[in-house]
């Protein structure tokens, strides 16, 4: 059983998503709200045992990316976060992420996809939908910075760990790539791990971005 | 290359007397219309991301669902995701129209972000390559300098888009010693400098660029010759600002 919390300013989209979400039997919905700070009194109280918060980002008050980060510091970064957004830019994705959300979902519900980023950030995997990858794609432009030449940057990648990168960016899972490439969970792990450090990026969305950038991999 | 200057092109006629006076009535006028155009078009884009859109959600959400219950038909599920798809279709042509109007992103995270947000909304249809090069990152400036910068920037692309015949811009934004300074330079055919009349530079949407330069104390400059491409320079003196 999943615990969620749904923060989302719109009633009509909070029904909505509540609906598709009550189909399914693994999930609970804990609790709701149009703001985050009721959330985060939730929280501190103690009383509610929420496993995933699912929120929108713009919202009178609080944004959804300063609650994300309360929420992950209130919880010590137990709660897992999955944005659910109208925002189709990249800085948001990025942002998202650097404030520990753990899925980011553009609001054009597909109720598989839902079930699948659900399932995979409850796990603490990071999620991004397919259609929020694709603006990480078209974002590909050559970026230079005129004060520390980036764009020169030279990444040493093995052939395993692109192909990793290439399997990540169209939405598997580590349990899924371990069973494609025929190796363990944990080999993915520390191969990503591995990638994170080598590309010098927090987040998943910023390794995609990266890749493209530096035409690691190719988006298909 | 022959530089054309925004000091002798505002397209307004200048009285000799009170010279400065002018100047700063003619800045401070077009600054309100900026500010009073920007507020409309926030308003608009307000309206089509925190409410159509939204409600447009709402249906695709609430139809996924009835989609998901067991009394609906095989026939009946392809049906609701033939309309699914339509919303959804709408959604991102809506989500467009008000980025257009209003960029967000502009407001939420300064320049670098929406000019390079900028850049894959208007270039990649167009197959034209782009090349940012920047150190600004997170830096914030005023309000009113980073929207008409950003306007500039949408001008200056929009033109590249529809008239330049190029193959490649780059657009440079830097920031040095209080000075935030543009260039947007394009591989395309160019012109000769002494074709660009009233009309050409109305068209072309230079006037309005310089209007806006002007309007924040910025000095324009347009360079361009035949088979050269165009090269729009902007610099303007800026403090940075912290936003929490």
């Amino acid at each position: 059983m999943i615990n969620i919390y749904l923060v989302e300013d719109h009633p009509i989209v909070r029904y909505g998503v509540k609906n598709l979400l009550d189909i399914n039997p693994e999930y609970k919905i804990v609790g709701e709200s149009d703001n985050g700070e009721d959330l985060l009194l939730e929280l501190k109280s103690k009383k509610t045992k929420v496993d995933l918060l699912i929120t929108d980002i713009s919202m009178e008050g609080m944004d959804g990316i300063e609650l994300t980060k309360q929420a992950k510091k209130l919880t010590n970064g137990e709660i897992k976060v999955l944005v659910l957004s109208m925002h189709a830019d990249e800085a948001y994705i990025n942002q998202c992420f650097e404030a520990g959300a753990n899925g980011y979902m553009l609001k054009d519900f597909k109720s598989s996809e839902m079930t699948t980023a659900i399932q995979r950030v409850a796990k603490g995997e990071k999620y991004i939908s397919k259609s929020a990858s694709q603006i990480l794609a078209d974002n590909y432009i050559s970026k230079e910075f005129s004060n520390n030449n980036k764009s020169g940057q030279k990444i040493d990648i093995t052939k395993r760990e692109r192909e990793i990168i290439e399997l990540i960016s169209s939405g598997l899972s580590n349990k899924e790539i371990a069973e494609k490439i025929f190796v363990s969970v944990s080999t993915v792990d520390a191969h990503r791990y591995n990638i994170l450090k080598k590309m010098e990026v927090k987040n998943t969305a910023e390794m995609i971005t990266k890749a493209i950038k530096l035409k690691l991999i190719v988006l298909k | 290359m022959p530089y054309r200057n925004s000091t002798f092109a505002t397209g307004m006629p200048a009285k000799k007397k009170n010279k400065n006076l002018d100047f700063t009535e003619e800045k401070l006028f077009t600054r309100s219309l900026i500010q009073s155009t920007e507020r409309e078009r926030n308003k608009l884009a307000h309206e089509i991301h925190e409410g159509v859109n939204q409600k447009l959600a709402a249906a695709m959400a609430n139809l996924e669902a009835l989609s998901e219950t067991q009394v609906i038909r095989h026939e009946d599920k392809q049906h609701i995701e033939y309309i699914n798809g339509m919303i959804s279709e709408t959604t991102k042509e809506l989500r467009g129209i008000s980025g257009n109007l209003s960029p967000m992103t502009l407001y939420k995270f300064g320049l670098y972000a929406a000019v390079q947000q900028l850049f894959s909304y208007k270039t990649i249809k167009q197959n034209i390559k782009t090349k940012f090069i920047s150190n600004l990152g997170s830096l914030r400036f005023k309000n009113e300098i980073e929207i008409t910068v950003y306007r500039i920037v949408e001008e200056a692309l929009n033109n590249t888009m529809c008239h330049a015949e190029a193959k490649k811009v780059t657009v440079t934004l830097h920031y040095e010693n209080n000075t935030l300074s543009l260039l947007i330079k394009d591989n395309g055919q160019g012109m000769a400098p002494n074709k660009l009349g009233l009309k050409k530079l109305s068209t072309f949407g230079i006037l309005n660029m310089e209007a806006l330069a002007k309007s924040i104390g910025a000095v324009l400059s347009l360079k361009t010759s035949v088979g050269k491409g165009f090269a729009i320079n902007l610099s303007v003196n800026s403090k940075t600002i912290s936003y929490d």
